[in-house]
This record gives structure tokens, sequence and C-alpha cells, in this order.
């Protein structure tokens, strides 16, 4: 519940930066190195821009990167996840295995190098990394898919003459979509600390401000001017903290049995 | 049970092979000539010359791929940009490093997660439940960069307890003890950091979840009826059939571990595999970059063969096929 209101309080910020924020976030406005006080709720940094406006702008960023990234991961994943747990056989065989390669792949690695190779775009990382995250969704579809297709309510759509393209996104798709959906969250909140940690080590997109970029540029200043590095850093806890609730609430609500009331 | 090692150890090469591959692919994919992305921007044509030859670039695609496979097989990984000494090398010196930060993190993280995790399931639903749990997500959901640098504000800076930055001090003249002492000393900042953001919730959360439901089960109750006192049975029985989902989960983890070592080898500037890959980013030291990607993958594919493997030992119910 936490979760959610921290969710739609950033959703809130996220949409109207230009209101909330006091000032424009690259307008070298102040004196640099303020510390935290009344003008600056969050100090200043290097450049005497203001950090809590560019915290605000940076909430765009994270939860844009958050949803594409999720949002990729979720249809790519339910698509290759559905079609070897439903025709099975050797289809099914091969993609398993890939899976569980994938899955192994130091996954930041091969972000990196893919970042560093063709460059810091924005897009192209959000695809990038929407790409190593989608067969974890698949693994979890492909299961639901497994033990749903021999029940009653498929066996029956199969007799009325349903198409195979129909029973799975009628019938099968929407009946296992829970522990996907929960997965996806998280995997929101996962994206956000993914862009971050680029960011962090200086593969962040330049053009648009980012809280790990903020972070990346305070580590020179670390000593003197801890609001710069502490503020974003709370932000990212807040919000990929609430995605985490949010997922581990649908879950709760999902699963009765892990609830606390037995 | 020989037929599945032999399986599993066929489909780990094929992994290791799959990743070479890719990085093959990705040299040609790369905007520009594959022999400047191998050899450097700053390379002399003749340097260039000859790594067309090494790689055969004039040759067709499918014997490149060849000849990059074996290049690799062979343990050339290239040289690197920056420092022009043999990735290999470089690569084997500082596994060291990554290892002394990892392989502590990994147990700390370990028994702490799964104890405090299966303390928390013994007290289902209570205060000590619930705070654990939040704290356990609260610290998962944490950018572990950030943690980092927050511990290194407050106890390195603010308090000056322990050093923030490298491996070990340098002014100092060292006999082994102190040199062990120091090493120490200049690790638990971030083993610290490792631990505690990624894996130990992890830990947490499966011990918790795994002992929760194996109290549920027939045997939990028949002991009960037997007499045998809550401790007894959690101690003896309970937690041992939660460890085994752990040990899974420990051999899927690898890879995260990696990407985690590296950001806190980062913030602390721990010359080990993660700072060298961080390095490398700055100075596009191509060579470098794939050639850690492979050896990373190679370590995580072997951890977690090996995981797999002792699986087998460790339940006697599993059944291969």
């Amino acid at each position: 519940m936490l979760g959610l209101a921290i969710m739609i309080c950033s959703c809130a910020i996220t949409i109207t930066p230009t209101v909330v924020s006091p000032y424009n976030p690259y307008d070298m406005s102040a004196l640099a190195f303020l510390p935290p006080g009344r003008q600056h709720p969050f100090g200043t940094d290097n450049l005497g821009r203001d950090v809590l406006s560019r915290v605000i702008w940076g909430t765009r960023v994270s939860l844009a990167f958050g949803f594409v990234v999720a949002g990729m991961s979720l249809m790519l994943g339910v698509i290759l996840g559905a079609i070897p747990g439903y025709f099975g056989g050797l289809i099914d065989d091969v993609f398993s295995r890939f899976f569980e390669v994938y899955l192994m792949i130091p996954s930041l690695f091969l972000i990196i190098l893919v970042t560093a190779i063709f460059g810091t775009n924005i897009m192209f990382t959000m695809a990038i990394v929407g790409l190593t995250m989608w067969p974890s969704n698949a693994r979890i579809t492909r299961a639901q898919v497994l033990t749903l297709k021999d029940r009653a309510f498929v066996q029956a759509a199969k007799c009325t003459g349903a198409g195979h393209l129909r029973i799975i996104f009628t019938h099968i798709l929407p009946n296992g979509i829970y522990p996907v959906i929960v997965n996806s969250t998280l995997q929101m909140g996962s994206a956000i600390l993914t862009e971050a940690s680029l960011s962090f080590l200086g593969l962040g997109d330049v053009n648009h401000v980012s809280w790990g970029q903020i972070i990346f540029t305070a580590q020179n200043y670390f000593a003197t001017a801890w609001w710069m590095a502490v503020f974003p850093g709370i932000a990212i806890l807040a919000l990929v903290l609430a995605f985490n609730l949010i997922g581990d609430g649908i879950n709760l609500a999902m699963n009765p049995r892990l609830s606390k009331r037995t | 049970m020989a037929y599945y090692v032999v399986r599993r150890t066929l489909e780990m090469a094929l992994v290791v092979l799959l990743v070479i591959t890719f990085n093959f692919l990705l040299i040609h994919i790369a905007p520009g000539d594959p022999a400047t992305t191998m050899a450097g921007e700053m390379a002399t044509p003749e340097y260039v010359q000859a790594i067309r030859e090494k790689y055969g670039l004039n040759k067709p695609v499918y014997e490149q791929l060849l000849l990059y496979l074996v290049n690799v097989l062979r343990g050339d990984l290239g040289v690197s940009f920056a420092y022009h000494e043999p990735v290999l090398e470089m690569i084997i010196e500082k596994t060291p490093a990554t290892l002394l930060l990892v392989v502590p993190s990994l147990l700390i993280s370990f028994t702490f997660g799964t104890l405090l995790g299966a303390l928390s399931a013994k007290k289902y639903g209570s205060k000590t439940d619930n705070a654990l749990s939040l704290a356990s997500l609260t610290m998962y959901s944490m950018p572990i960069f950030w943690f980092g640098l927050i511990l290194m504000l407050l106890f390195g800076i603010r308090l000056g307890w322990f050093p923030i930055m490298g491996m070990t001090s340098v002014e100092k003249q060292f006999d082994t003890a102190s040199y062990i002492g120091d090493l120490i000393w200049h690790l638990l900042l971030p083993t610290l950091t490792l631990s505690l953001t990624y894996m130990g919730p992890l830990f947490l959360r499966i011990a918790r979840s795994s002992v929760i439901e194996v109290m549920k089960e027939d045997f939990i109750t028949a002991e009960r009826a037997e007499g045998l006192t809550e401790n007894a049975i959690f101690y003896k029985h309970a937690l041992r059939n939660a460890l085994l989902p752990s040990i899974t989960q420990l051999g899927l983890m690898l890879g995260f571990v990696m990407a985690g070592a590296m950001v806190t080898e980062t913030v602390y500037g721990w010359p080990g595999l993660g700072y060298f890959m961080y390095q490398s980013i700055f100075t596009r030291d191509y060579p470098v970059m794939m050639g850690l990607f492979i050896v990373t993958s190679i370590g995580v594919v072997v951890a977690s063969l090996i995981t797999d493997l002792s699986y087998a030992f460790l339940d006697p119910r599993v059944v291969y096929k």
C-alpha cells in the first residue's frame, strides 16, 4: 500500500515537472556547492544547479525507463514463453535451454559492452536492457501455459474448434498472467537500478538528467558536497522500493497462503 | 547420473561458444571497421594490418568465425589498447582481488541471510518478521553504488574508521601478518556493501519462504506428535530442507553477483575485474571488455555447473534422468 502511494506521487511529479520543480535543472543559477537550505532544499551541485530540480526531472527518465523496459520484457517474454509452452516438443526443448543459458550470463557486462560499442542513446539502452530481461518472463509464462493447457476449459475451447492463437490469447494467458505481472513490477525496479548503475558508470545518456548520472558527477565532490550524492540515491531507493512493494502486494493478493492470516 | 554430468557439461560448453560467437558478432556489427575495433583508434596502420591478418578479416565470414573461436580457445583474447599487454594475462592478474571480495561476501550473505530468513519464518507474522522483511526489501531496492557511497561517507570520511579506497595502504611497510590485517581492514566496507544490498535480502527471502513451506509439511506434524521440541524440529529438520532452494539460487545468481561486484569495486577503487571493466569503459578498450565478458561468462557457467552438480549430492531425493 505504501508502495502505491509512493508511485502515485512520483507519477504526479513526472507528469508535471515544470510545475513542481522550482528551478530549471540546467540553469546554473546559484552558487555552486550550496548545502541544503531554504532556497535550495537539496543543495546545489558543482555547476550551481539546484539538486532538487534535477532529482525531480530525473524521475521522468527513471519511470520511462522502467515502464518501457518492463513493458518490452513483458510482451516479448509472454509471447516467446507461451509458444514453447503450448506447442511443446522440440521448440520447447530449444527455448528452455535458451532461457537457462540466457539467465546465467552476467547481463550487466553485456549491456555495458554493447552500450560502449554502440553509444549511449537512451532509446538504445532501453532496448538492450529490455532484451536482457525478457527470458525471465518467458520462463514463467511457459510454466503457466504448461499448467493451464491441459485444463478442462482449454479442452472445451479446443472442442469448439478454436484455433491455437485464439486459445492462447483469450483463454490461457488471461488466467496465467498474474505471476508475470508480479515479475514485471519487480523488473521495473530492476530496470531502474540498472539504468542508474549504467549512468553511474558513465554510460548514461548525457542529454537527459538521470539520477545515476547525478551521482556519477557527485563522486568527485563527495567529501565536501555530500548532498549531491545522497538525495538522488534516496530517490532511486524510494522508487524501486515502491515497485517492489507493489509487486509484493500483488503477490500477496494472488497467493493468500502467503499472507498473515493462515 | 553420469549421463547428467556429461549433458550439463556439454550445455555449458555450448554457452561458452555462444558467448564467444556473440562477441564476434559484436565486433562485426560495431560501427566502423572490425580491424579498427580490435586495434583501437590510435593504432598504427601496420598494427591494423597485422590484426587483419591474424583474424583473417579478408576472408569469408564463417572462416573468420572459426579463426576467432580458435584464437580465443587458445587463450588469445587480444591485446589491451591502454596497457599494451595481453588481455588474458591482465585478467588473470586481477582475478584474485575480485575473488577476495566476492567469496567472503557470498559466504556472509548466505549465512546471515539464511539464518535471518529462518528466524523470520519461525516468528511468522510477528513484528520481528515484518521488520526484517521490510528491512530486507529496502536493502534489495537500494542501488549498490549508492549504499557503498553512503557507507564510505559515514564510516570512511566522517568517522574515519575505514579506508575508502584501494586494496592496501601504500605508505607503510609490511610483513605478512600485518599485510593480511591491512587487507582485511580495506576489505570490510566493500564486503559489507556487496553482501547487504543484493544477496543478503535474496537469501533471506528464499530461506523464509522455504522454511514456511517446510513447516507446513506432514513430517513436521509427525515429529511434533512424536514429542520433539519445537527447537529440535526447527533446527535439525526444517532448516536443512530449506537450505536446498538457497543453494540452487546461489548457482543462478552468480551473474548478478559479478555485476554487483563490479559496481562495488568501482565505488571503492578495489583493483579487481570489475574495476578493470570500469576503466576499460573510459578508454573504450574493446579487447579488454570483450575478454572480460568471455571470462566472466565462463566463470559463471562453471560455477553454476558445480553448484548444480553438488545439488545432486546434497539432496538424495533428486534423481537425474
